[in-house]
């Protein structure tokens, strides 16, 4: 038996036992114990390789070879026994890490919300403007020429009570509506004008069904050849948008100084549009099927020329002009009883209503 | 408007159902607002029934036994407390199950002791009318002791009925009307016709097509009249026993009476007064209820007074001089104001014209001889007068939208026939009559495609033509598509352009026939950056926990007394409300804080301690001198309590304080790209002095922010620090820059330092910000406090903060050495500038 062959049968004998004590091993830091044993500076299978040179030439392939092979072999046992073990120790470590997800989150932020008169004015100028309107706002303390007079109320209109309106002075009030906003738009912008004007106005009520201040959106298109066709379109796509579904829409006759043809419309119930079940009568409309939620008419010609610039004259232009409550509107859609609730800011009710 | 069904009908009969009835007239633009009933809910159980005898209840002095033969098997007993029923009488009868006004259904009952098997009934009780004597008399029998079965004829039928249909056991209801529905109808104010039941009955015609009868006064000749010379001054005019003087004849357009004698005060008939009960009106007598018919009827008041009551047989219309007063109708002694249409008798004022009677004048039983006035009046003045009194009355609400001078004859001819068919009158010859008899009938020419042009749809010209006639509006098809329509009086005011008459062709040809179409033309619509911008604003302080609140425009002095704000200071300067819903009403606000305390302190109150509030709306300074007031969009914020909900992991948060505020002050200035900065020198009275402060932008102060006033958050039963913010945000919305320019980022790193310096408590962190900022060092690119320290070591009076300095170059990657120079630079120049020591 030549040393060479010795030196092989070492290797193979050293390898067999490096493997079996890389499967023995039970922990990242046993299997490192096994490492240096096997592989470290002090192991015999590095020295062994070291004394490859001292053989003669011929042999020195072979065994250096076989050497090679074996501390390839232990290193890829070792590296697999390794990857074994660190994966079931950090499985076992992260499953005593654990956390009750069910306890509140922390830090917790407190949250806010909109009161539901500015996300149903929001919801408003957002349908309007993707009928192509701008929005415009406009003073609440206002003169009777823009709210009344400019606006074709006759001396004797009983709104001009001041029973009903709030007065500052002889010519000066709060606006009882936002419509004086109309001529003072068109005193301002060239047709074409599409413009709505939400804000709010005052009337001396106060009731569950009144309040002395309430918000309303004003609209005003003014073009050329604009119909009362095109007025119940905008407020049947206004109607669709608010209130959802392919909902109708009514035109009833009515009268508003500022408006001829004037109109009050009505939108079908969104409620029972499909026939009401259950209790007496649909809560929403009451049973009318029908819920009234704005005025509107052809702009008045005596409006149009109120204004004072030619390019309004009634002759060249015409237009709808429209004007809703939101106060109303966030009433229907939320069902809420008493407006009197959307001045008291009670703390449950703005997070109801979020 | 109260429109009795029946009484419109007799009209007008469409054959439709009350629902029916309301949808059309609701669809043609007679708004029905209501459904009411008036009289027992159904005819079912009246009947008339003759008292056989009357026995004194044995137990009760006031009640009567009676038998009454209702046509039933057997005789009814029935008590009854009225005092004038008696045997030989017909009388309405409510038998067992019968149910009255209001829901009282009849049952069998024992009264005292003594069974009673129904109820005699009075006028009232079935609202036909007063109870003058107790119960309903319809008419009596020949005999006052008629027997069981025998049935006699009726005599001395009540007037207004018939005697051949009382008869024993008859349906009450043929008898007498016994209610029915009654439409209450919203008439808006460019329809003052629409005020006359006679005018509704012609909107029903033109909405259904149903025949409209003949008015019922058409055929009623008005005797000869008499006017005034044409040269007199003063228009006056005399005749059988009356003079009528027209001292303002400018606001007196027309003024109609015709004299009556052999006037017999009674009440009026079941017909006519179940009509008035129905249409919410009060029957007094015959003649009284004579003009509130007519009225209703014609939808043109008019008034009877007692001619042997007006002193001299003068009446003069004239203007009131200042400090007049009459005694109205109803009582009430009124002073009125100069210039107040009245109208005087020898001995004063007797009436207000056009509004209310006067009581000197007023048609008593005692009255035989009656003027019966009917007159058109200045609307505006009606109006005037009326609000200045106060009293509205259903003639002044007719009055004052200004009627046509030729509706006063209608109502004069109607009259007539009633007060002689009601009242056995007789009228005299002539008619006084002066004024103005007859206006011009205005003539609008239609050009046929001009309904198109409004409406965007066709109506055939056919069609416009029969619309327009259903309205008794006369029209003319010239051949070339013009029509050329002639308007009737009472439509002169409201239909006076061609526009006018598409709205009567739309509203009467259906609205439903309205294509639904969008405009053509119509542009892209958008926000602009500002109202974006407006959004994110309450958007920004939502996201951090407010809760967006909408507080009342409305203010009052003591909230501005709670501030504890100075005499001159510029948030008195609010806007009175000259008529308030109530004094708490009373202006409008100056700031936002008092109602954002109230909200706190309500919500405080219901339990909720932790607040976080915000309002964005407007705030109003009075402007001497400008026309209008100043209107500025203000934001306002008010934080207390805790910060943060207390959590399992954080039990007790901290409180908000001026901080919070000041946070958000921050917050806002990064959002809108502004230096928001905070100045502590003048904190505003109201809040904490020494953690308060306003915010200033450029030189501008625009706003306060900062802890309120202990005292005052008291008076709100709010402990614990209240933190406010108030800004100007439309001016801050103003002063937003444009849309931000990309800018490269620096490809060299910075380097961070940091940098404790020990200064002056008085010394404000911005300042010593602001001189690192400029001490000298192009490297430095930002400065921030991170630690603030104050202890006994560092002597009374100091404190240190911790500066991290941030140097960059853009040129080259800085050195630890570079930086270190740079910051020994800065802490050099602290010590110049704010006296500051470096600490280690
Ligand atoms: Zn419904």
């Amino acid at each position: 038996m030549s040393e060479a062959t010795t030196l092989l049968d070492r290797v193979q004998e050293l390898q067999d036992a490096a493997t079996a004590q890389v499967a023995a091993a039970t922990t990242t830091a046993e299997l490192e114990d096994v490492r240096v044993a096997v592989l470290g500076r002090k192991a015999e299978l590095p020295n062994l390789l070291r004394g490859v040179s001292e053989l003669p030439p011929a042999e020195r392939g072979a065994a250096g070879k076989a050497a090679n092979v074996a501390r390839g072999a232990i290193e890829k046992a070792l590296a697999e026994r390794k990857s074994s073990l660190a994966s079931a120790e950090e499985a076992v470590k992260l499953a005593a890490d654990r956390l009750d997800l069910t306890l509140p989150g922390s830090p917790q932020l407190p949250d806010g919300a909109l009161h539901i008169i500015t996300s149903t004015w929001r919801d408003v100028e957002d349908v309007f403007v993707g009928l192509g309107f701008s929005v415009l706002s406009g003073r609440e303390v206002e003169t009777t020429h823009y709210n009344f007079d400019a606006l074709n109320h006759s001396p004797t209109h009983p709104a001009r009570a001041a029973t009903d309106t709030f007065y500052v002075s002889d010519d000066v009030v709060l606006r009882t509506h936002t419509s004086p906003m109309q001529v003072r738009a068109m005193e301002q912008y060239d047709p074409p004008l599409y413009v709505v004007i939400p804000g709010r106005v005052y009337r001396r009520d106060y009731d569950a069904t009144h309040l002395p201040q309430f918000h309303q959106v004003e609209g005003l298109a003014v073009d050329v050849g604009i119909t009362l066709s095109d007025l119940k379109g905008t407020l049947m796509a206004f109607a669709r948008s608010i209130f959802g579904g392919e909902l109708d829409v009514r035109l009833r006759p009515h009268f508003f100084p500022f408006t001829e043809p004037s109109v009050e419309i009505d939108v079908a119930c969104f409620n029972c549009t499909d026939g009401w079940i259950g209790g007496d009568r649909c809560p929403v409309c009451r049973g009318e099927q029908w819920l009234e939620i704005l005025g509107a008419g052809q702009v008045d010609p005596n409006v149009l020329r109120a204004v004072g610039r030619e390019e309004y004259h009634p002759e060249r232009v015409q237009g709808f002009a429209f004007g809703m409550g939101i106060e109303r509107i966030a009433m229907l859609r939320s069902g809420i009883p008493d407006l009197r609730l959307y001045m008291e800011n009670d703390v449950r009710f703005l997070e109801q209503l979020r | 408007m109260r429109v009795p069904q029946q009484w419109l009908l007799s009209y007008c009969d469409p054959g439709l159902s009350t629902a029916e009835l309301e949808e059309r007239l609701t669809d043609s633009g007679t708004k029905v607002e209501a459904i009411h009933h008036s009289g027992p809910p159904s005819a079912e159980g009246f009947v008339v029934g003759l008292v056989l005898s009357r026995e004194q209840h044995p137990d009760a002095d006031r009640l009567g036994v009676c038998l009454v033969d209702t046509g039933a098997a057997e005789p009814a007993q029935i008590v009854c407390g009225a005092p004038n029923v008696g045997p030989g009488q017909f009388v309405p009868v409510a038998q067992i199950g019968a149910v009255m006004p209001g829901g009282m259904k009849i049952k069998k009952a024992k009264l005292r002791g003594v069974e009673s098997r129904g109820m005699i009934c009075s006028a009232k009780e079935l609202e036909l009318g007063l109870d003058h004597d107790g119960i309903l008399v319809l008419a009596t029998s020949p005999t006052d002791s008629p027997s069981f079965g025998e049935h006699p004829a009726a005599t001395n039928p009540l007037s207004g009925i018939d005697a051949n249909k009382v008869q024993v056991g008859a349906p009450l209801a043929s008898v007498v009307p016994l209610g029915g529905p009654v439409i209450e109808l919203e008439i808006t104010p460019n329809r003052p016709d629409s005020l006359g039941i006679y005018e509704v009955a012609r909107e029903l015609h033109a909405a259904t097509g149903a025949e409209l009868r003949p008015q019922p006064w058409a055929k009623v000749d008005l005797p000869p009249f008499v006017t005034s010379d044409p040269g007199a001054e003063v228009p006056r005019v005399s005749a059988n026993g009356l003079t009528i003087k027209l001292s303002e004849n400018t606001r007196c357009e027309r003024f109609t009476a015709i004299v009556y004698e052999n006037v017999t005060v009674r009440p009026s008939p079941p017909w006519l007064a179940a009509r008035l009960v129905a249409a919410g009106q009060r029957p007094i007598n015959n003649v009284v209820d004579i003009t509130n018919y007519v009225m209703l009827e014609t939808g043109q008041p008019l008034h009877a007074f007692d001619l042997d009551r007006v002193a001299g047989g003068t009446l003069d219309v004239y203007a009131a001089q200042e400090g007049e007063e009459i005694t109205t109708l109803d009582g009430e002694d009124r002073r009125v104001p100069a210039g107040t249409i009245l109208i005087a008798d020898a001995d004063g004022p007797t009436s207000v014209a056009g509004v209310i009677g006067g009581q000197r004048s007023e048609v008593l039983e005692t009255t035989t001889r009656v003027a019966i006035e009917v007159a058109t009046w200045h609307g505006p003045s009606i109006h005037a007068t009326s609000w200045a009194l106060p009293v509205r009355t259903e003639a002044s609400t007719r009055n004052e939208k200004g009627l046509p001078v030729e509706q006063v004859l209608d109502a004069q001819r109607r009259a007539l026939q009633l007060m002689t068919e009601l009242a056995g009158a007789t009228a005299l010859e002539p008619m006084l009559d002066l004024g103005t008899r007859t206006r011009d009938w205005p003539i609008l020419q239609l050009p046929g495609s001009f309904c198109k042009r409004v409406l965007g749809y066709e109506i055939s010209e056919s069609r416009q033509i029969e619309l327009l006639r259903a309205i008794d509006l006369h029209v003319e098809s010239s051949g070339t598509g013009v029509l050329t329509v002639t308007i009737p009086p009472r439509r002169r005011n409201d239909l006076t352009r061609p526009i006018d008459l598409v709205e009567e062709i739309a509203r009467l040809d259906g609205l439903a026939n309205v294509p639904a179409t969008l405009p053509a033309g119509r542009p892209a619509g958008a926000l602009t950056p500002r109202q974006y911008a407006d959004r994110a604003l309450l958007d920004l302080l939502v996201g951090r926990g407010l809760h967006e609140v909408v507080g009342w425009s409305f203010g009052n002095t003591d909230q501005l007394d709670r501030l504890g704000l100075p005499d001159a200071h510029p948030l008195r300067a609010a806007v009175k409300v000259r008529n308030p819903m109530s004094s708490e009403l009373g202006q409008l606000r100056t700031t936002l804080i008092p109602s954002l305390l109230e909200i706190a302190e309500r919500n405080v109150a219901r339990g909720h301690k932790d607040l976080r509030f915000v309002e964005l709306g407007t705030t109003y300074r009075d402007a001497p001198g400008a026309e209008l007031p100043n209107e500025r969009r203000s934001l306002g914020v008010l934080l207390t309590g805790h910060q943060i909900p207390p959590t399992w992991a954080n039990p007790e948060p901290p409180q908000s304080d001026a901080l919070a505020a000041t946070e958000l002050v921050r917050a806002i200035g990064a959002l809108l790209r502004l230096d928001l900065e905070i100045d502590q020198a003048n904190p505003p009275v109201y809040l904490h002095p020494g953690r308060g402060a306003v915010v200033v932008l450029g030189d501008r102060q625009i706003g306060v922010v900062g802890e309120l006033h202990p005292r005052i958050a008291a008076q709100y039963d709010l402990s614990g620090p209240v933190a406010v913010l108030e800004l100007d945000a439309g001016a801050l919305l103003d002063a937003m820059p444009g849309r931000p320019q990309y800018q490269p980022f620096a490809s060299f790193p910075p380097v961070t330092q940091d940098l404790a310096v020990v200064v002056d408590d008085a010394v404000p962190a911005k300042t010593v910000v602001a001189a690192a900022k400029g001490g000298g060092s192009s490297l430095l690119r930002d400065v921030r406090v991170f630690d603030v320290y104050a202890g006994p070591n560092l002597g009374e009076g100091k404190r240190s903060l911790a500066l991290r300095l941030t140097f960059r170059a853009e040129d080259r990657t800085l050195t630890e050495e570079e930086a270190s120079a740079a910051r020994e630079k800065i802490l050099k120049s602290l010590e110049n500038s704010v006296g500051a020591v470096g600490r280690g």
